[in-house]
């Protein structure tokens, strides 16, 4: 394992560890990594901080790997670490796996409608991240229930046989009429701007963007 | 006399009905027949009550006719709506310029000028479409106080008709939700039965235009929020088809799935209603260009009725709605309504919608994404509520978390999982395949029959408080209306009857499906029916033991 540059050891060195999960395609691709030899270009590619990686498998994973691993080569997306601590969670048979290997997949998921998805309670905070919207943990434990009873309900499409059907974006009554793309201009404009909670004119008052974590 | 040019449509009440359907030949179904256990309807209809005819028109007859004024009519409604207001809370606000609005048609009457279609009729609007003069907030914190700077083009259109705008009525926030109890503001209650929800999400326009607090009301329907609410509230709801009407300016919900629908005491109203909000706009690239046909004309007078108006007309009976979920009291009463259209002429087969049950959970997976999606522009920036922060994310974060409610965050947690990578393969993509199913299978449908029709809920107004804490019982409710929406299709619903509960009974609608655009054959369906429907006036008793109609 190389060592991270002294630099980086500054701005991270007292910094907990973040754990980053992986599923599904890239769980995949990084698990052949790690038990290749390329397990050292891996984890100079994450970075210079400090995680956890856990990689959700579904069983049958290896195999799995191997078949895919064209395919995961394709859409690796890097994001950062190095000093990682490399933790692998089995799961049960991951919707996708399910979907792309039926023949394959355990037993006990096809029979009844709630297919037990990876989705964990810990990943509300991580959803309510990615939504922007600020969660108090008693809201997380309130939600988080309710949240993934209904996604394992909505577990009921995963057993039908939806082969050569056409996904549907809207009902098919006519309509993609376009306008000329031509500008227009908006009468009311003072009433947009009176709209807005902080405002110096001409600017639109934010908070600052970047900031150190 | 007035000299204006007076639109010799509306005093069709005198005209002869004309049969709209197509002539040609059609072989009856031998399939098996739906029949009534319980009640008998008679053939020959004479209706002993008056059935419901039109609001709009006898408003538009007494102002033409000098009979009563502008200011009068609406005097009288907001006299109304102040009175049952604190039993019912269906307004979150109350327009203050309706009095002049209603003198400045006075003046117009006055100096014979042309009114519009709609003049003087008095308007409810569901608080997730904008009006420039009065606030929006779409029933959520998060836009408390804002005031929109344009109406959505319905309202204008509504104006343009010389309709006074009254109010804008409460609603589940943002559309989400069955019952409006997860308005931010305020639990409507349902003029039948003041402990029970009047539906949702546009529980407030059913209520209001059920305690005849205004004439007429809009609605929006993204998966029954207009059908449901009008079959709690015993009216008229009207759920056009998915491009027959303009979204522009009402709060989006599921930009795939939204519409914006009517609630009205007769279907007559409603199709006026319909007629005046319906047409193409430049601003919403998924409105349609077809023309829009003369609803209102469909309004006919039944004295000039053939005994069998409804002959050659093929209805089908969801079957999948009349099962083990539903109401015994709701079943027979859509039994009776399907033997009733036969006793008209009709002919009234079962139909089986192979992928019906699955267009619930496909629902709500594509109404969560889209939700998630849609719901992200308020971020405390440039509108809306702000709650100030050190950096930006947690602006987003607080602004969002203090302005929206439980429900709402959940809708957009799910969303937000269904559509992140990984899992956007196994739900949304399915959820739009069987988008494509229902809607195969309506086209289906619809090719053997003329019409569908289904309970437009499982049961009547449950009481408030029920259904909150149990997401999977509330969706539920929603089985006989999402996969209209799905499939983007006109519906119509309508009172056809009572089950027991409260003091007079609670009503029950029932819903018709139409082909795309088809709304012109529904409201005549829906006209005949009505008129001919041996039932008691849907009033609550709210309404008659208060002031004298």
């Amino acid at each position: 394992m190389k060592k991270s540059p002294p630099f980086s050891d500054l701005i991270f060195k007292n910094q907990a560890p973040v754990t980053i999960d992986y599923r599904g395609k890239e769980a995949r691709f990084i698990a052949l990594f790690f038990f290749t030899r390329h397990r050292s270009l891996l984890l100079q590619l994450l970075g210079p901080r400090k995680v956890r990686i856990q990689v959700h498998l579904p069983v049958y994973s290896i195999v799995a790997a191997i078949v895919s691993t064209i395919e995961c080569l394709c859409s690796f997306q890097t994001t950062m670490s190095s000093r990682a601590l490399f933790a692998i969670r089995g799961t049960s048979i991951s919707p996708l796996l399910q979907q792309r290997y039926p023949a394959w997949s355990c037993d006990s998921g096809a029979r009844n409608f709630s297919t037990r998805s990876s989705f964990l309670p810990s990943d509300v905070p991580l959803l309510a991240e990615k939504a922007r919207i600020s969660l108090t943990s008693k809201e997380v434990e309130e939600f988080a229930p309710k949240i993934r009873q209904v996604i394992d309900w909505f577990g009921q499409l995963q057993v039908v046989d939806l082969q050569s059907i056409e996904p549907a974006l809207r009902a098919d009554t006519e309509g993609g009429h376009l306008r000329n793309d031509a500008p227009g201009s908006f009468e009311n404009r003072e009433a947009m701007l009176a709209a807005v909670p902080s405002y110096e004119e001409p600017y639109i008052k934010i908070p600052r963007v970047l900031h150190k974590e | 006399m007035l000299s204006s040019v007076q639109n010799p449509r509306f005093y069709l009440v005198q005209c002869r009905f004309h049969l709209h359907f197509p002539l040609k030949p059609r072989q009856f179904h031998s399939s098996v027949v739906v029949r009534a256990s319980q009640m008998v309807t008679e053939t020959q209809p004479q209706a002993s009550i008056a059935p419901p005819y039109s609001e709009i028109l006898s408003i538009r007859k007494s102002l033409l006719s000098r009979q009563r004024s502008a200011a009068e009519i609406v005097q009288d409604y907001l006299n109304r709506l102040r009175q049952i207001e604190p039993q019912i809370r269906s307004f979150l606000h109350v327009s203050e310029n309706a009095i002049k609005e209603a003198e400045a048609i006075d003046r117009k009457i006055e100096r014979n000028e042309e009114l519009g279609p709609l003049a003087g009729v008095v308007v409810g609007v569901k608080d997730n479409i904008c009006t420039l003069d009065m606030p929006s907030t779409g029933g959520s914190r998060i836009l408390e106080d804002y005031q929109p700077a344009y109406d959505a083009t319905a309202v204008k259109k509504l104006r343009d008709s010389g309709a006074i705008i009254v109010g804008k009525t409460n609603l589940d926030e943002f559309g989400m939700g069955s019952t409006t109890e997860n308005s931010a503001f305020q639990v409507t209650a349902n003029p039948w039965d003041t402990s029970r929800v009047p539906g949702g999400s546009s529980g407030g326009s059913a209520a209001a235009v059920s305690a005849r607090q205004c004439v007429v009301s809009l609605g929006s329907d993204t998966g029954g929020s207009v059908r449901q609410p009008a079959s709690f509230c015993g009216v008229v709801g009207l759920k056009p088809t998915y491009g027959r009407v303009s979204r522009f300016g009402l709060m989006a919900y599921a930009s795939s799935l939204d519409v914006i629908g009517c609630f009205g005491t007769s279907v007559a109203d409603t199709g006026i209603l319909l007629h005046t909000i319906s047409g193409h706009d430049r601003f919403d690239a998924t409105s349609s260009k077809r023309e829009v046909p003369d609803f209102w004309s469909q309004v006919i007078s039944m004295k000039h009725v053939e005994s069998k108006p409804l002959k050659g007309l093929r209805v089908g009976v969801i079957s999948e709605t009349l099962g083990d979920g539903v109401d015994m009291g709701v079943r027979s009463l859509i039994q009776a309504a399907a033997s009733h259209l036969e006793e008209l002429g009709s002919t009234v087969t079962e139909v089986s919608l192979p992928s019906f049950s699955l267009g619930l959970p496909a629902y709500y997976i594509l109404a969560s994404s889209e939700a998630s999606s849609n719901l992200s522009r308020y971020d405390g920036v440039r509108y809306g509520k702000q709650i100030a922060a050190e950096e930006l994310t947690s602006l987003y974060g607080d602004s969002r978390a203090n302005g929206f409610g439980p429900e709402v965050k959940m809708r957009i947690l799910m969303g937000t999982f269904a559509l992140s990578a990984g899992y956007y393969d196994a739900y949304y993509k399915r959820a739009q395949q069987v988008r494509t199913l229902v809607q195969k299978s309506f086209k289906a449908a619809l090719d053997a029959n003329d019409i569908l029709i289904s309970p437009a809920a499982p049961s009547a107004a449950y009481k408030i408080g029920e259904k909150k804490n149990d997401p999977l019982a509330m969706y539920a409710g929603d089985i006989t209306t999402v996969n209209v929406n799905l499939a983007g299709l006109p519906a119509l619903v309508l009172p056809c009857g009572f089950v027991e509960g409260g003091s007079a009974g609670l009503p029950v609608g029932l819903q018709m499906i139409g082909g795309s655009f088809d709304e012109g054959r529904l409201l005549k369906v829906g006209h005949i029916f009505e008129q001919t429907l041996q039932a008691s006036r849907f009033v609550p008793p709210l309404v008659t033991d208060g002031l004298a109609c």
